[in-house]
């Protein structure tokens, strides 16, 4: 049996790296045009190329989304572009527009094209359709639940990706343009405002709002693999270094687990409060189970938390003072208890004991984002390792 | 080119005595975002009852495994009817057009995707007869998806925009948090356009609709395509009435563009939205 594909988002090259260390066996990315993500950070041909060098060495792949949704001007230079992100070595394409489907599939019958979710796809003959235009995977629409996606694979034989974590449209994608008319930013374009994120008035009284919480479905990795589905997507190209690491170390585990037989319930139970700890929404599983309904929204306005868990990025290792070498992110204190994990998957726990800065003065608080800082620790750990908090010491609450 | 009306009735008489000969019938069940909808026995009546009138009918909704086959078979329905064409916007019609070959038109109608003309080419090779341009292009965008594609058009002249459809139950979902009831419809006003939308909600799901009535008119002149749209859905009918009686005068060359321009003008406005403002989708950064 093939083993699912866990498909990481990246806005950046350092977000790149991050996800294959910590577990992704494929990336999508966007490129500097034509990607739904205009006002993200994204990759230059030269970032898409140095990518794929180091996804291949991992035996991994990477994506490029090109699945805005074309206008006359947008086709001027799509072709060259196209031809420069296959010579950078791009394993696949995620594209939406059926032109642009047949012509990568007639010109680079080496590179695969992925149907992007932004067709709404949802049924098994919208499947058979684009198999004959030569796609070599769909992405599925979000508003699919359990079975719909399981007959959809038994009835298509097709490679199937999903979505399985990260934030929610509350229209079907490609069938809202809330964006274009509240801001003129053409939400099909890679301009989206996230208007379904604002607050309306209904009659200057009551606040209508439709926001999403986020998607999770973490606990049906198991039911998703048993049904066939050969792609788990992430999303959230734009999210922290630690949300990532976080997500993609988690769900890399879950799926390894359950591959090797060894995910238990109280595993199960660690990984979702893991994910948990991280989201800076409720997370639900939207059509998966049911259809999606009240409990699947907010109703006071936006809902964003900010999350103070992450203590820092571990940079490199002072042998001499057996000291961990960090970025201090969040506020921390000698007597906290945190947890250093590793890429590999290796998870320290450690009560802080001392502080140190960059000069070895001894501090009792860490309390300046971007500081660097050394912390005792008996043995180096990969690079990308971070810090997190588990539980505030009593000293210095 | 025709025009062709979406009516709020199925009393078609007062359309036919100002000239109107073409109507889009929203399929119960099968179309979504239109007010009035009609069931298959309501088209076959409407069939006999107006036999020298063209009919397409509208299934825009968005499609799921267990109604691919009674599709399937409403599309045979219809064929034996004699109906002009299906205006579609999932992609599952096209790969049972490509089993079936239906003797009927195919009317690309992806709301908010056709929008180049080298995808209308695309599909006018896989079984498209006709597409029914975006609604967010610019006038100069729309003249040249025209002139450098063979496809037939539609374009929506007069309507209050579908922005948007949810498969959600939006309006049920709020009104359970809220105790309130708002029988399937709801106004809301948003503040940073300062603009009102309609909420509507059935089986299918949530649409959204602009308040507003754009004035698409100004490009009437240039505008090389098969049909214009006038969708009476969830507007005043004498409104739509003063707006469609002038419009078909037009298209008989009864009147002259600027005889139609001075009426409707002054019932419309000149706003357009997007006919002179083409959307963005990049934010400029500090520096660049």
């Amino acid at each position: 049996m093939k083993k699912v594909e866990l498909l990481a988002p990246a806005g950046d090259l350092e977000r790149l790296k991050l996800n294959l260390l910590y577990g992704a066996d494929a990336i999508y990315i966007g490129g500097e045009k034509y990607g739904l993500r205009a006002n993200a950070t994204n990759f230059s041909i030269d970032e898409v190329r140095e990518g794929c060098e180091f996804a291949h060495r991992l035996s991994k792949k990477v994506y490029l989304t090109l699945n805005i949704v074309f206008h006359n001007e947008d086709m001027e230079g799509v072709e060259g572009y196209i031809k420069e992100i296959v010579d950078a070595g791009i394993d696949a394409f995620i594209v939406s527009d059926p032109f642009l489907i047949s012509y990568i599939h007639n010109h680079y019958p080496q590179v695969e094209v992925h149907l992007s979710t932004q067709n709404s796809t949802t049924n098994s003959a919208a499947v058979m359709f684009f198999k004959r235009q030569g796609v070599a995977r769909v992405v599925l629409a979000r508003e699919l639940s359990k079975n719909e996606i399981s007959e959809i694979i038994k009835n298509t034989n097709m490679d199937i990706e999903v979505f399985i974590h990260g934030a929610m449209c509350t229209c079907y994608s490609g069938r809202c343009t809330l964006s274009n008319y509240v801001t003129g930013r053409d939400a099909n374009r890679g301009g989206c405002a996230q208007v379904c994120r604002f607050s309306f008035l209904e009659n200057d009284q009551h606040s209508f709002t439709m926001a999403t919480k986020d998607l999770n479905l973490a606990r049906y990795i198991p039911d998703l693999i048993d049904i066939g589905v050969c792609s788990f997507k992430v999303e959230g190209r734009m999210r922290s270094l630690y949300y990532l690491a976080t997500v993609i170390g988690t769900y890399r585990k879950i799926i390894d687990d359950y591959y090797n037989g060894t995910l238990t319930d109280s595993k199960m139970e660690g990984y979702a409060k893991t994910l948990d700890r991280v989201a800076n929404r409720e997370t639900s599983t939207h059509y998966l189970i049911d259809k999606a309904d009240e409990r699947d929204q907010y109703y006071t306005g936006r809902q964003e938390l900010s999350n103070q868990d992450y203590l820092g990025l571990i940079t490199g290792y002072d042998k001499e003072r057996q000291c961990l070498i960090m970025v201090e992110r969040n506020y921390f204190t000698v007597g906290d208890r945190v947890e250093i994990f590793t890429p590999n998957g290796e998870v320290f726990e450690k009560v802080i004991d001392v502080i140190y800065d960059d000069e070895m003065n001894e501090m009792e608080v860490a309390r300046h984002p971007e500081q660097v800082l050394k912390i005792k620790f008996a043995q180096e750990v990969p690079k990308y390792s971070m810090m997190r908090l588990l539980e505030k010491g009593k000293t210095f609450n | 080119m025709k025009s062709i009306v979406a009516a709020t009735t199925d009393l078609l008489n007062e359309y036919l005595e100002c000239g109107q000969t073409s109507f889009l019938l929203p399929l119960e069940n099968y179309s979504v975002s239109y007010e009035k909808t009609y069931s298959l026995e309501d088209i076959k009546k409407l069939k006999i009852k107006y036999s020298q009138v063209e009919f397409f009918v509208v299934m825009n909704k968005t499609v799921f495994n267990d109604e691919i086959e009674e599709i399937e078979s409403i599309l045979e329905e219809l064929e034996g009817l004699s109906i002009q064409g299906i205006f579609f916007y999932d992609l599952a019609f096209l790969e049972l057009q490509y089993k079936r070959k239906f003797q009927m038109s195919f009317v690309w109608n992806q709301t908010h995707m056709v929008t180049n003309s080298r995808t209308c080419d695309f599909y006018l090779q896989n079984g498209v007869d006709y597409a029914v341009i975006a609604g967010e292009l610019s006038k100069e965008e729309i003249v040249e998806l025209v002139g450098k594609t063979k496809m037939k058009f539609f374009y929506t002249l007069v309507s209050k925009p579908i922005v948007a459809h949810s498969r959600r139950s939006l309006l049920t979902n709020y009104e359970k948090i809220n105790g309130c009831k708002h029988n399937n419809q709801l106004n809301i006003y948003e503040k940073v356009g300062d603009q009102n939308y309609l909420v509507t909600e059935d089986k299918a799901g949530t649409s959204f609709f602009s308040q507003m009535i754009p004035n698409h008119y100004s490009i009437l002149e240039n505008l090389k395509v098969d049909y214009v749209i006038l969708n009476e859905s969830y507007m005043d009918h004498t409104l739509f009435m003063r707006l469609l009686k002038p419009t078909n005068l037009y298209l008989q060359e009864s009147i002259s563009i600027d005889e139609l321009l001075a009426v409707v003008n002054k019932i419309l406005g000149v706003d357009s939205i997007f006919l002179n403002n083409k959307t963005i989708y990049r934010v400029k950064k500090e520096g660049k």
